[in-house]
């Protein structure tokens, strides 16, 4: 350890001895030749600062002036012109208008005066005769009214308006009172004898049923029928300018880069410097200096031009301002007096000639006015007192008679017609579900009453059904005599008369039906029954049907049970179409118990053959029960859409027939895309046949055939040799398309 | 005879110029998901595996070239759109040629994509799809043709590659 210490004050001792002889003064020799630079670089800065300035001072001298001058000129000029234009056009237009003004005040004042007297006088004899019309015929009014008023009142006191009053009173009073009677006596006395009658006391109560009741019957039908601002100069010329260095002389060369270039770009920012603001003192004062003479000038030339159009155009606007001023006034100053004038002579004139006539019209109308009211009111005067008295007089006589007439003939009807039909006749079911189903035997529940004191015959009572409207329904029993006599004094009820079926075209529809009731021909009581047919079984679609071409789709069908009872096991759902578009899986489907208002949704599976989008496809389904009474039915034809990606059809006209006959086929199909795609597929088509176990039909070539993918709404054609070994077979040729595999179109061909 | 070779020429040469050849935004160089390399100009285009380089010129798509096992890169407006380009890169092997019933087939590799005439930018990706058991199929009596292939073919994604 000791050794190692002096070993190190040994190698410490060198280490200063050296800097002491050699070290230190090269530290110094660094940093003092650090400093040097940066004085270099200082004072080659400044050097560049007093060079260039100079050298820009005199690119502004040179053309801050120059370009100074030309643009105040410009200016000026510009500003001079439009100015003195201004003016000049404005004192050409003021000279004419003074001008216009003299002349217009002249002409619209001979004229005014002219054309005011004129109108005046025409006006004023018209107006004044309208007046003078107007104010005869109120004097002549006024002044007729009382003599001619007085004269009528006198011709109608001296005729005959009393006795006149009087004779009519009495005559219309008779009349009304033999009418009051038959209209209020005649019925109350049919009414109060009716009522006795229906008031008696019934003897006896029967029955009669025409039929026996009903049980459970099939129903009959066929399911399967059917969207700069001008920039202002003023004040401010100066203008931004760049030097373009024309006088740019860096001329001191130094050794070392860094200080040739901290001159070089002080001599260039200098350099801008003394461009700019020597410029902008220079355009500034050759702008100033130019800008005065151009606008001498401008204003000069603007003078010089000719304003004759400003000149006319004041004169006119002048004139015609003068002109109307000066018409208006004199106009007004010749029409009135004018025009009083001949109001006046003209309202006069045809005053005169004009009373008379008003006078004697008026006269005679006032005077056939009073005579009309004077009359009036002396007939009313005697009237009403003739009319009350005779009416009073006569009514309770007509009264007695109408009365007598009635119960007479209200007496003498009972003894023709003594059985009435009852209120409450009702339709009643053979089936009781609480439903008139279609093809249902349905009758007619009545009463009767007889008010006769003896028992009638049977046969001298009928009763008729017919229908009201157009239903289908068919009326197997509409007439018949009851069967018994009707015992005196009595009400029977009649059941199960008449007999009739609604079809099932009538389904879910109201019918109506006349219901009469004759004795010995005569008619002694009707009704109007009206029911709605309905079936046992609701059918409708649970979903609406969309199918895929040669594709099995399901199909949804919902029941639902609309009668008062349950129905019972053994029922059945038959889907039935035409099997050449539509093939459908399993036709019939047990259908479970359904309790009332119970609902069972069924699931068919059906496979379409048609090209179309919205093919028209017959759908018949029928419910039936376990005896074969159909109790539910959908007979339609609907649009069902056909949701398949691709269309397929053949398009060989002869396709059936060449595949019968032995030989080559050659059979052309078309595929069409009819959906969008994301991502176009490769189209796999392949052909099979059925019912071909003979190998009678042999494909020729690529079986599978392939075709690149189609872009919606694009079709291929493409075509599929056929080796018909065997003449005369028929079967079912059969074109599968996949998609990159998947299934997505059966096309059928039977031959 | 010559000139009518020459009316021949020229008439192709208009039919490349309606179809406008490969569109300007799918030209360019690219790598597939495969590893392969493929580079498509104007009338051109070369696919180049690991076993090979396949050189092949863009021509309209016709009956005869077809019929004839022509290799190429064939190219047709498509029928319902004409901003689109059916594009088929033929390699027939002309060795699985048939015929019966008026109908030619054979067995080709079919590359096949849709490329859009308008489309103005340069595309980072294209996709082609690919099927080495393609048909070739035509129609002698009607001149007519189909080009397709069995189902799950293979996509292949190209990647533009950058310079």
């Amino acid at each position: 350890m000791k050794r190692h210490s002096k070993c190190e004050q040994l190698l410490l001792a060198v280490i200063v001895s050296a800097q002491l002889v050699v070290g230190a003064p090269q530290f110094v020799w660094a940093q003092s030749s650090g400093d040097d630079i940066n004085e270099q670089i200082r004072r080659a800065e400044s050097d560049g600062r007093s060079d260039g300035r100079p050298d820009g001072s005199r690119e502004g001298n040179d053309r801050g002036l120059d370009e100074g001058r030309a643009d105040g000129y410009h200016e000026g000029r510009r500003i001079g012109f439009e100015t003195c234009e201004r003016e000049e056009r404005q004192r050409a237009y003021d000279d004419g208008y003074r001008e216009g003004v003299d002349s217009g005040q002249s002409d619209g004042d001979r004229e005014g005066r002219r054309r005011g007297d004129s109108e005046g006088r025409a006006n004023g004899l018209a107006e004044g005769e309208s007046d003078g019309i107007d104010r005869a015929r109120t004097a002549a009014r006024r002044d007729s009214f009382e003599p001619g008023s007085a004269q009528g009142r006198r011709e109608a006191d001296a005729s005959d308006a009393l006795a006149a009053g009087r004779a009519a009173g009495l005559h219309q009073g008779d009349i009304d009172a033999a009418a009051e009677a038959l209209r209020v006596e005649y019925p109350r006395g049919r009414k109060e004898y009716a009522e006795g009658r229906w008031a008696e006391r019934v003897d006896n109560q029967d029955t009669m049923q025409l039929h026996e009741p009903g049980t459970d019957t099939s129903s009959a039908g066929n399911v399967f029928s059917n969207v700069m601002r001008r920039q202002g100069i003023v004040g401010n010329f100066f203008r931004s300018a760049s030097p373009d260095y024309r006088y740019s002389n860096p001329r001191r060369s130094y050794n070392e880069g860094r200080v040739q270039n901290a001159y070089n770009s002080a001599y260039r920012s200098a350099y801008q410097d003394g461009f700019s603001s020597t410029y902008s003192y220079e355009y500034n004062n050759g702008y100033r200096y130019s800008y005065d003479n151009g606008h001498n000038e401008g204003c000069y030339d603007a003078r010089r031009r000719n304003y004759s159009n400003d000149e006319e155009r004041g004169r006119r606007e002048g004139y015609q301002s003068a002109y109307d001023t000066s018409y208006r006034y004199a106009y007004d100053r010749a029409y009135r007096p004018a025009y009083d004038t001949a109001f006046r002579d003209a309202s006069d004139r045809a005053y005169r000639s004009h009373y008379d006539g008003f006078y004697t019209r008026y006269f005679e109308e006032a005077r056939a006015a009073a005579y009309t009211e004077r009359y009036n009111a002396l007939f009313q005067s005697t009237y009403r007192p003739a009319y009350a008295e005779k009416y009073a007089q006569m009514y309770p006589v007509y009264a007695k008679q109408q009365y007598d007439r009635g119960v007479a003939d209200e007496a003498e009807d009972f003894r023709l017609r003594p059985i009435r039909l009852l209120e409450g006749s009702v339709v009643t079911e053979t089936i009781h579900n609480g439903l008139y189903e279609p093809g249902e035997a349905l009758r007619v529940k009545f009463k009767i009453r007889n008010f006769a004191a003896t028992a009638l015959s049977g046969s001298d009572a009928r009763l008729k059904l017919t229908s009201a409207d157009s239903s289908g329904a068919v009326i197997s029993e509409g007439e018949v005599t009851l069967p018994k006599s009707i015992q005196p004094r009595s009400i029977t009820e009649v059941t199960e008369a008449l007999e009739f079926r609604m079809s099932e075209k009538d389904a879910d529809k109201a019918a109506s039906f006349n219901f009469n009731t004759f004795y010995q021909g005569r008619a002694v009581g009707s009704k109007l029954l009206t029911i709605t047919t309905k079936f046992m079984t609701r059918i409708r679609w649970a979903e609406d049907p969309k199918l895929q071409e040669g594709m099995l789709s399901p199909l949804f069908v919902m029941v639902s049970n609309q009668s008062q009872v349950k129905l019972g096991t053994g029922g059945t759902l038959t889907m039935r179409s035409d099997p050449k578009i539509l093939e459908i899986e399993k036709e019939t489907m047990p259908l479970s118990p359904l309790s009332v208002n119970g609902t069972e949704i069924l699931q068919y599976h059906a496979i379409v053959r048609s090209a179309g989008a919205n093919p028209r496809i017959p759908f018949g389904m029928e419910v039936l029960t376990a005896k074969g009474r159909r109790i539910g039915l959908i007979d339609e034809t609907r649009a069902v859409p056909i949701l398949n990606d691709y269309r397929v059809q053949v398009v060989s006209s002869n396709a059936e027939s060449a595949l019968r006959t032995k030989g080559l086929a050659r059979l052309t199909y078309r595929i069409r895309n009819v959906s969008s795609r994301a991502f176009a597929k490769g189209l796999q088509m392949k052909i099979r046949f059925k019912n071909n176990p003979d190998g009678s039909h042999l494909v020729i070539g690529p079986n599978p055939q392939y075709l690149a993918p189609l872009q919606k709404d694009q079709s291929a054609d493409f075509v599929v040799p056929i080796s018909v070994v065997k003449g005369g077979a028929s079967g079912i040729m059969e074109l599968e398309v996949f998609e990159d595999g998947k299934l997505v179109v059966i096309h059928q061909l039977k031959f | 005879m010559k000139n009518i070779k020459w009316l021949q020429f020229a008439l192709l040469a208009l039919a490349l110029g309606a179809c406008g050849a490969i569109p300007g935004a799918y030209r360019g160089n690219y790598q597939g998901s495969n590893g392969t390399i493929l580079k498509l100009s104007g009338t051109k285009g070369r696919l180049t595996t690991k076993s090979e380089i396949i050189n092949s010129k863009v021509r309209p798509l016709a009956f005869e070239a077809l019929s004839l096992g022509e290799p190429g890169i064939y190219v047709q407006p498509n029928p319902v759109n004409n901003k689109l380009l059916d594009i088929f890169w033929l390699r027939p092997k002309m060795n699985t040629r048939q015929e019966a019933g008026g109908m030619v087939w054979y067995t080709s590799e079919v590359y096949y994509s849709l490329f859009d005439a308008n489309q103005k930018i340069k595309l980072d990706k294209i996709q082609l799809v690919y099927s080495d058991e393609g048909t070739v199929m035509l129609d002698v009596p009607t001149g007519t043709w189909q080009v397709g292939w069995p189902a799950s073919p293979r996509n292949v994604t190209f990647t533009r590659l950058k310079k």
